[in-house]
């Protein structure tokens, strides 16, 4: 450093002196949370949530005894990440993995309760909607995220890629996972090399995931390139549940039904509460955007910065992500249609 | 590296070393620290504890994640950082042009204390997102890139926003650039 910087460096810490002395912050912080505190709300489902009932995988090598099972893969690559593939970036707590761009949203089950094949492929989130059925195979192709109880000291692993025989999966379907900080990330479908390719870009990150979100919110707007919008949605402790980077015109509407929502009057905040909600990081803005609260309370809206305006449909339109199926509170102005995922955009 | 967060008296790194703290805890020892950042980014007290609280207060109910992460100073640093990011554009403060503070300090302990504290004031009178790159870099004492990943901006504009704002700065001290 030159004199000049030096001398910069030298006056910024002595003048950083006359900082207060930080007596009583930990019970400030803590007073202000408490005014941050949201109400729970019996929330209006958008749909059945039943128990998770992800079939069972063959994920052990050996044995002999199960003539089911196929044992013919090997361990997942781990050179990661890696791109082999045209995908896209999806996260759930703090691990990113790259899926083809093709794969769709939903439970695997839910081939059976529409008109699709097996065959689809789908990326799920614990905690997303899961149809009860009773159909054969009970799961299609594509990628799970599920928690897992790990220590803090555990080692990251990976379950190696199995073919699967039964009625748990379509004929020919190879599984395999990666685990690590807590997170399990699932993998099935008919092409093993495609799965050890999936899994090969399973990584943990910092301080955000490829689409600009941090793992636990940070208070910030997360980070995005000129004219895109980073969107994330954190479940109620503030982890990330999922994320998305809207580009181009999907990127430009969505600034505009932020700016356009008007200003509203605060209000009184409501009792505690942890309810999911959504920051989009608009021109440097931190948009967040509240919808499971109560409509009698202050704590559901969008807040610019801090500054609370007007929830509307067009802001929900451009927060929910495809793929959602969470809740909204009562009186949301959900859009007439919410977004869908499309290939070919 | 060793940054301005962490220079702490001796015992209070008690703790903290080998496993997830409890928020008071932290808070208790690391606090202080938070405040001299955030009071070299706000330049007044208010401010600064406002700032702090608004960052702690949103780790609080995530704590039992955020104490678990692998640098959790850098991160409340980072949410500090944030949190003043806010704050700023919440109220547009109106940026001063720096060029306004030449000459304009009068201070009654010599040409010295003149003069640092004419620096002090010229630091704050910077652009909101010069003071930052600034601060970081010469206060934390971050390097480019890691200001970068604090920010979220590309290590090339951090190191043309340190480059102006030490120019900003020259020139209202009335020094060449050596």
């Amino acid at each position: 450093m030159s004199d000049f910087e030096n001398r910069v460096a030298e006056v910024l810490r002595s003048e950083s002196a006359a900082a207060p002395d930080g007596l009583g912050l930990a019970d400030a912080a803590r007073g202000r949370a408490r005014a941050r505190r949201r109400t729970r709300v019996a929330a209006v489902g958008v749909g059945a949530v039943v128990a998770i009932a992800i079939p069972a995988a063959v994920v052990a090598l050996g044995g002999g005894d199960d003539p089911g099972r196929t044992p013919v893969a090997d361990d997942p690559s781990t050179t990661k990440p890696v791109d082999k593939f045209p995908g896209r970036w999806e996260t759930w707590h703090n691990l990113s993995v790259r899926v083809p761009t093709d794969w769709q949203y939903g439970a695997l089950t839910t081939w059976c309760v529409g008109e699709d094949s097996p065959e689809e492929f789908n990326v799920f989130r614990e905690g997303g909607v899961v149809e009860s059925i009773a159909c054969s195979p009970q799961s299609s192709y594509g990628l799970m995220f599920q928690a897992i109880d790990m220590k803090d000291t555990d080692e990251p692993f990976d379950w190696p890629v199995v073919q699967q025989t039964g009625d748990a999966w379509p004929a020919h379907t190879y599984v395999g996972a990666h685990g690590e900080d807590g997170v399990l990330v699932e993998v099935a479908g008919p092409d093993r090399q495609q799965v050890l390719d999936i899994l090969a870009t399973v990584s943990t990150f910092g301080p955000v995931d490829p689409n600009g979100c941090s793992a636990i919110d940070d208070g910030g707007p997360g980070m995005a390139g000129a004219g895109e919008v980073p969107v994330c949605r954190y479940d109620g402790k503030g982890r990330l549940v999922q994320s998305e980077r809207l580009t181009g015109d999907d990127a430009a509407a969505a600034v505009e039904a932020v700016r356009a929502t008007p200003q509203e009057d605060g209000g009184n905040l409501c009792a505690n509460v942890e309810t999911e909600y959504v920051v989009m990081g608009v021109e440097g803005d931190r948009v967040e955007v509240q919808y499971a609260g109560n409509s009698n309370c202050a704590d559901r809206g969008v807040f610019i910065e801090g500054v609370d305006h007007v929830l509307t449909a067009d802001v929900l339109y451009w927060a929910l992500s495809p793929g959602w199926t969470g809740s909204v509170g009562p009186g949301v102005p959900l859009p007439s249609a919410l977004r869908s995922y499309d290939p070919a955009a | 590296m060793e940054t301005a967060l962490t220079q702490l008296g001796p015992g209070q790194e008690v703790g903290l070393a080998d496993q997830a703290p409890d928020f008071d805890t932290w808070v208790a020892a690391r606090g202080p620290g938070l405040l001299r950042l955030a009071y070299t980014l706000a330049g007044n007290k208010a401010d600064a504890e406002d700032v702090v609280q608004d960052a702690l207060a949103r780790a609080l109910p995530r704590w039992e994640r955020i104490s678990r992460v692998e640098d959790v100073d850098a991160y409340v640093r980072r949410m500090v950082v944030n949190a003043h990011t806010s704050w700023w554009r919440r109220w547009r403060k109106r940026e001063s042009p720096v060029a306004e503070l030449r000459d304009t300090v009068v201070d009654d302990h010599g040409a010295e204390v003149d003069d640092r504290r004419r620096l002090w004031l010229a630091c704050q009178a910077l652009p909101e997102v010069q003071r930052t790159a600034v601060v970081l870099r010469y206060y934390e004492q971050l390097e480019y890139a890691e200001i970068a990943d604090l920010t979220g901006v590309r290590e090339g504009s951090v190191r043309a926003r340190v480059s102006r704002g030490i120019a900003a700065l020259r020139e209202v001290m009335g020094e060449d650039d050596e």
